[in-house]
């Protein structure tokens, strides 16, 4: 069995709490990724299920069993860290089958194995290498064919792709959900990128300050944050200071700054309560006039480019609206190859159902934002 | 105002080649990045132009001047890398100010220029703050402020954000991107980041295996790549073998299996064996077995991706396809194992020549 299950769990380093009583529960055969900035608990959370660090309070179980004072090598687990450390002394495919190896399988079947390993990896024609003649990013997923080469039920990963270039990465990210979920494995994967969690993941737990904010499928954490900070920090979005100025039973009309109001399908908030309004960046449309865009549909607010930046697939847009607030969208390059010019008055449209309505942070909006 | 010009650079390591007869012009005020798989000779190029790795054979120009044996000191290029490198016990100001004082100045008469870069960066208030005491993002703007109070205008970037969270990076690089503009700067940047590449240059130059593959204008190379290398690396995209049936004045058309497919390709001959590529988010998926222009296929794999749905399509002729649905365009009902088809523009389907080397070798990063 490798279902993990946390209870309860604090962690201290002298006056930093790097895990704040947190919970969680991970069925067997799940791939979970792990999310968060830097400082935010994710490394200390994996060592803690590793057995690599001991809990200040609370319980671990791997399986149905206590994990705490099993040593890491019994937990069934295998920790591939970021700093990983290949014998400079052995080829890649030694290094490889040393994972099976010191699991206890025998030699033949170690090579076998690894042979395999390294073939997925795109690093069997390096087989015969040492480590120094490799580049870092080859390293890092010899370091990982190692690990997956182990068998272990449970893997636990920091940052496997981290030191990969963007491309490879992404024909990587698949590969290994393939590989875990084929083999049927429990994975937890630490990352700090929100396309790679995203992309890979069953479920994503998003962590700041040691304490999850957000456990759930990627469609849920990205369509239903719970939290401005979720918002913020897995996919772009705009940021509005809004009063509520009308409420209905099929949604409310918000106040922006300088008077502007718009639309929102959202109606849990009363009339003068300070709000945020939340639009992601692909939601806003840019027109160049407002006859091309349905009243009824639409809020439509004008604006003035600021900045127009080709991204590849999408182009990132900065606008300033009508009231001084800055608003960003994302448009497909399908739809509009070249940049707007800078200072090109267009209309913004986005719908009252893409919209997000969470209350104003005690804290204020820059602090809850922030990401380190 | 600087440009630069490399000629005819080659450098060894052992039997390895990290630079094998490069060739690059940088004009004034412009921004160069430069891409590529780890271990394509990116770094070297940079470290080269910088002076600290000698080449084997060429030439390092700027403003016409040859630069092959001035000590780097001498070279008045500006040099950023990776790894946070300010001095840990001076204070910012200090850190900043070291340039011009090796340089003979007095710490009073460079305090003009400093103050004037750290108000640049928004860290004037921060002059008298040690390095540890600012993010790590905050440090490496100070580490181009450093680089520019010597007087440089030719900055080298060595992958200056590669040490920091995501988030922050995207921030910084439009921040330094107009920072550069404003002061008139010539960069060139190495990055392993396609998206940094495409979203802050004037020109992006790929390279592969110590050659220069492709360079144009972000947009241009990732529309219209001409190399295979290009299309797979500067983004992503669909490789399908194909035969090419007819050919007129407006384009071609080719054959995948048993469908076709309008290109706007007027440079092969009817019968000839190529290569066409296409982008994941060039294609429209619509349910159904038929549609213009289109390959047709089943659905083996969806994937939610944020801002967008990916589909994974099998089409008839066997080979799998990406195809990536903006979730503004609205929502699709495409299930697992539907037949689709999948649209495509014909200015957007891309033909090569089949590579020497067969078309899986050629799409090998490394």
């Amino acid at each position: 069995m490798s279902s993990v299950r946390l209870v309860d769990v604090v962690k201290r380093f002298a006056t930093i709490t790097a895990i704040n009583r947190l919970s969680v529960e991970i069925p067997e055969g799940e791939y979970v990724c792990v999310l968060g900035p830097t400082g935010s608990g994710k490394t200390t959370l994996l060592k803690l299920i590793a057995g690599l660090t001991i809990p200040d309070e609370g319980e671990i179980y791997i399986g149905d069993r206590p994990a705490i004072g099993v040593p890491a090598e019994e937990r069934g687990a295998v920790y591939v860290p970021q700093q990983y450390a290949l014998f400079p002394h052995l080829t890649i495919l030694q290094n490889v089958a040393f994972g099976p190896l010191s699991h206890g399988v025998n030699e033949e079947e170690a090579l076998h194995m690894a042979r395999e390993m390294l073939e997925m990896m795109k690093l069997d024609h390096r087989a015969d290498s040492r480590p120094d003649e490799l580049s870092g990013g080859m390293q890092q997923r010899v370091a990982l064919a190692r690990g997956l080469a182990t068998k272990a039920r449970l893997l636990l990963l920091d940052e496997p792709l981290g030191s990969l270039d963007a491309r490879l990465r992404v024909e990587l990210r698949d590969k290994l959900r393939r590989l875990a979920k084929d083999s049927g494995v429990t994975a937890i994967h630490v990352t700090h990128d929100q396309a790679e969690a995203t992309a890979i993941g069953d479920r994503i737990i998003v962590l700041r300050d040691g304490r999850i904010r957000q456990y759930a499928t990627p469609f849920h954490v990205y369509m239903r944050p719970q939290s401005l900070f979720v918002a913020h920090f897995v996919g772009g979005a705009n940021f509005l200071q809004a009063v509520v100025a009308e409420r209905h039973p099929e949604g409310s009309a918000l106040e922006l700054h300088g008077g502007l109001r718009v639309k929102v399908s959202d109606s849990t908030y009363l009339p003068g309560e300070e709000v945020v309004l939340v639009i992601r960046e692909e939601n806003v449309r840019i027109a160049e006039s407002n006859e091309q865009m349905e009243r009824t549909l639409y809020n439509i607010v004008e604006g003035e480019i600021q900045s127009s930046r080709f991204l590849g697939g999408f182009a990132s847009n900065q606008m300033r609206i009508t009231n001084g607030d800055p608003l960003s969208s994302k448009t497909p390059s399908i739809v509009r190859e070249k940049p707007f010019p800078h200072g090109k008055k267009v209309v913004a449209c986005f719908k009252p159902s893409d919209t997000m309505v969470y209350s104003y942070p005690p804290i204020g909006l820059p602090r809850e934002l922030k990401v380190m | 105002m600087p440009d630069l010009r490399v000629a005819g650079l080659t450098k060894r390591f052992g039997s390895i080649s990290a630079l094998e007869n490069v060739n690059l012009d940088i004009h004034e005020k412009e921004y160069v990045s430069i891409i590529g798989p780890s271990g394509c000779g990116k770094s070297t190029l940079i470290k080269c132009i910088a002076g600290i790795i000698d080449p084997d054979k060429g030439g390092i120009f700027v403003d016409g001047k040859p630069m092959n044996n001035m000590p780097i000191q001498r070279r008045r290029i500006g040099y950023v890398f990776q790894e946070l490198t300010l001095f840990p016990h001076m204070r910012i100001l200090e850190n900043v100010s070291y340039g011009p004082q090796v340089q003979g100045q007095k710490l009073h008469d460079s305090r003009a220029l400093v103050t004037e870069l750290l108000n640049l960066i928004k860290l004037a208030d921060r002059a008298d703050s040690f390095p540890h005491e600012l993010s790590g993002g905050a440090q490496q703007k100070v580490a181009v402020s450093r680089a520019l109070a010597s007087g440089s205008t030719l900055l080298l970037f060595d992958e200056p954000f590669g040490a920091l969270d995501a988030k922050v990076r995207t921030e910084l690089r439009y921040e330094i991107k107009r920072m550069t503009t404003d002061l008139g700067l010539t960069v060139l940047h190495v990055t392993h980041d396609q998206e940094e590449a495409m979203s802050i240059s004037d020109r992006i130059v790929i390279m592969k295996k110590a050659t220069i593959v492709e360079e144009g204008p972000p947009l241009q190379l990732y529309m219209h790549p001409k190399k295979i290398f290009t299309a797979n690396f500067l983004g992503e995209a669909n490789f399908l073998k194909a035969r090419v049936t007819r050919q007129s004045d407006t384009g071609s058309v080719v054959q995948i299996g048993d469908m076709f497919l309008q290109t706007s390709d007027r440079t092969r001959k009817a019968g000839e064996e190529v290569v066409i590529a296409i982008r994941p988010e060039f294609m429209s998926i619509a349910p159904g077995f038929k549609g213009e222009n289109s390959l047709v296929g089943k659905v083996v794999g969806t994937r939610f991706m944020g801002n967008m749905i990916r589909y994974e399509v099998e089409i008839v002729s066997g080979e799998i396809m990406f195809v990536e649905h903006p979730i503004c365009f609205g929502e699709l009902d495409i299930q697992l194992e539907d037949e689709v088809a999948l649209k495509i523009p014909e200015h957007l389907v891309a033909v090569y020549s089949v590579p020497e080397r067969g078309l899986e070798k050629e799409l090998q990063l490394e």
